[in-house]
């Protein structure tokens, strides 16, 4: 067995070791023998190498054998590729990912409404909805032969992004409109509408955004959609609530069953509406018919060939449609010649027009009392003069300016009150056209073509034709108080 | 521009706040007798005084008397049932510019003060 100074390096360059076998005295020439050793075993000469040599023959114990590190070596750091973070779930089509993130939560969510969990995130313009994490580069190694230990370089992410996302320097992705977040790959845009690619179900929940909606599939029951924009449904709406800012398109029409509503700000045209409650701020176009419905329509309704059945319409604008009523018994009620947005603040004008009056009354008489000639005028009575005079000035500036509301209302009531009932085809036996503080029930069905209007001395009218003169509406109808 | 409003009666206080804000007056103090008035003249330093005759503590002439006598220079209008013609001397001898009899109407209050603050501009 060889008894010679010795250096061993490890399989992968990275450890080398010194081992020197016991001996009775020490040699003078030990450390060259131990470079030569390292030399031989091709290990580098560098500081470190330098400084655990030194450390080594200064604690060398020759009673036994000494083995020792003597160098070692520096592994390559490996870069980082770059990558993407998203703050806000990017719609994707609400995949399945989506689908099962939403069961897990209703799993763990106790009492809280599963209809309000929502899996759509809305940026808000200016948000930081991300971060673009640049490469991180790496720094070479070196075994204990000198050897360089290449590092690997990270792999770069190529974002592609329009003006609707501002990439800062740092790499924050911040949003410049409010809206959804898509990305796909590699690019990223943020959509001012939401796009709804299936149903509205708990695999969505309710649905609250600000701008436009579209969805592709149905609206389920007792969900919402909330938007600040227009909606579109291109399925069927069940016993959903609607509440648009803009229109409301229900393409497969919608089915409430006394549960849904709709409260739209301009126009809605639906295929139909069977059993909802509701509002439309414009017109409202339907191409089938509204049945069991009460729906107060701030604009007009028509032109279509549909029908109104069983439902109660209040109606600011002109109506055309196709029939009114229906054969066998439905409870159709058509209110004409009103103008529900505006009736309650002339109403609230009025009263108050009252009350200005009746309180200037009593302020007025007050003072005269404080007048009468031969009353003693004491300092309270000549405060109370002052506070009553200055009272009866206010009054009267806000009595004028009451009366001048009043009075724009009435004009623009007046100016929008429409009695215009159209029928193409037929109005029914007990269809009632309540109009005027009146509700006529028809008595016979009526073959269309038909309208009902205003005649002179604002009397209703049935027309037949165009040239017809008209007969009075109530030849046809029993008339009594509306309710 | 400041105004001080020297009135024991809060109502006709707010009559006068409404009347001077209708003329375009915001900075508007308000106090309820002559010793109050007194100690927020200091603090406010006002450009024009409102002042009433009659008030419980320091009535309006006192106060007249006592503001004038720290040399206080702002005009003031008494605004008092007072309508004597002895009383009238009395406040203008006293150092009040102008004189308002109550009952007043807005109409009389705010015609005095533009007259004695254009009086006051042209002096």
């Amino acid at each position: 067995m060889s008894q010679e100074i010795r250096a061993i390096v490890s399989g992968d360059g990275m450890r080398a070791e010194l081992i020197v076998p016991p001996s009775p005295t020490r040699s003078p020439t030990i450390k060259e023998e131990c470079l030569s050793a390292c030399r031989a075993a091709g290990i580098e000469g560098s500081a470190d190498f330098a400084a655990r040599l030194k450390d080594i023959l200064e604690s060398l114990d020759l009673a036994s054998e000494t083995r020792e590190l003597v160098a070692q070596g520096q592994p390559a750091q490996h870069g980082e590729d770059a990558r993407l973070e998203w703050f806000i779930k990017p719609d994707r089509g609400f995949s399945n990912d989506l689908a099962n993130d939403n069961e897990e939560q209703s799993t763990n969510a106790g009492d809280t409404s599963h209809y309000d969990r929502s899996t759509i995130d809305v940026a808000q313009s200016g948000q930081v909805i991300g971060h673009l994490h640049p490469v991180k580069e790496g720094a070479d190694g070196r075994d204990v032969f000198g050897n360089t230990l290449a590092a690997k370089s990270g792999k770069p992410v190529h974002l592609e992004h329009d003006e609707t996302i501002e990439r800062a320097s740092d790499g924050r992705l911040i949003a410049q409109i409010e809206g959804i977040l898509k990305a796909e790959g590699h690019k990223a845009t943020i959509c001012e509408y939401l796009e709804v690619p299936e149903n509205v179900d708990f695999s969505t929940g309710n649905i609250e955004f600000d701008g436009e909606v579209r969805i592709r599939g149905d609206v389920k029951d007792l969900f919402t959609v909330e938007a600040s924009g227009s909606v579109f449904v291109n399925g069927l709406a069940e016993a959903a609530t609607f509440v648009c800012g803009k229109d409301l398109i229900l393409r497969g029409g919608m089915a409430a069953r006394e549960r849904g509503s709709i409260s739209v700000k301009r126009d809605a045209r639906v295929k139909y509406l069977d059993a909802v409650k509701g509002d439309v701020g414009g017109n409202l176009h339907f191409t089938s018919e509204v049945i069991n419905s009460r729906l107060v329509v701030h604009g007009s309704v028509g032109p279509t060939r549909g029908s109104i059945i069983g439902t109660t319409l209040t109606v600011v604008g002109a109506v055309r449609v196709g029939q009114v009523g229906s054969t066998g018994p439905s409870n159709t009620r058509i209110v004409l010649g009103t103008v529900p947005k505006l009736e309650p603040l002339f109403d609230e004008f009025v009263s108050l027009v009252e009350q200005l009056e009746q309180h200037l009354e009593s302020v007025n008489q007050e003072l005269a009392a404080l007048k009468t000639p031969g009353k003693r005028k004491t300092h309270g009575n000549a405060e109370r003069e002052t506070e009553l005079t200055f009272e009866i000035e206010s009054t009267e500036s806000r009595l004028a300016a009451a009366l001048q509301e009043r009075d724009r209302f009435a004009a623009r009531i007046e100016e929008l009150r429409t009695v215009d009932l159209n029928v193409e085809r037929h109005l029914h036996a007990g269809a009632i056209i309540e109009l005027n503080g009146r509700a006529y029930k028809i008595s016979e069905s009526i073959r269309g073509p038909l309208r009902i209007a205003l005649g002179a001395g604002d009397e209703p009218m049935l027309f037949r034709t165009h040239d017809d003169p008209g007969q009075p509406l109530n030849q046809f109808t029993s008339v009594q108080l509306a309710a | 521009m400041r105004i001080l409003l020297i009135d024991d009666s809060k109502t006709m206080r707010n009559i006068q706040r409404s009347i001077l804000t209708q003329m375009g007056h915001t900075e508007i103090e308000e106090a309820c007798d002559g010793l109050d008035a007194l100690s927020k003249v200091g603090g406010f330093k006002p450009d024009l005084l409102l002042v009433d005759w009659n008030m419980p503590n320091m009535d309006g002439l006192s106060f007249v008397k006592e503001y004038r006598g720290q040399g206080n220079k702002s005009p003031i209008i008494m605004v008092t049932t007072e309508a004597e013609k002895s009383r009238v001397i009395e406040a203008i001898k006293a150092g009040v510019n102008n004189y308002v009899v109550k009952p007043f109407t807005p109409d009389v209050l705010s015609q005095r003060i533009e007259e004695t603050l254009a009086r006051t501009a042209a002096a």
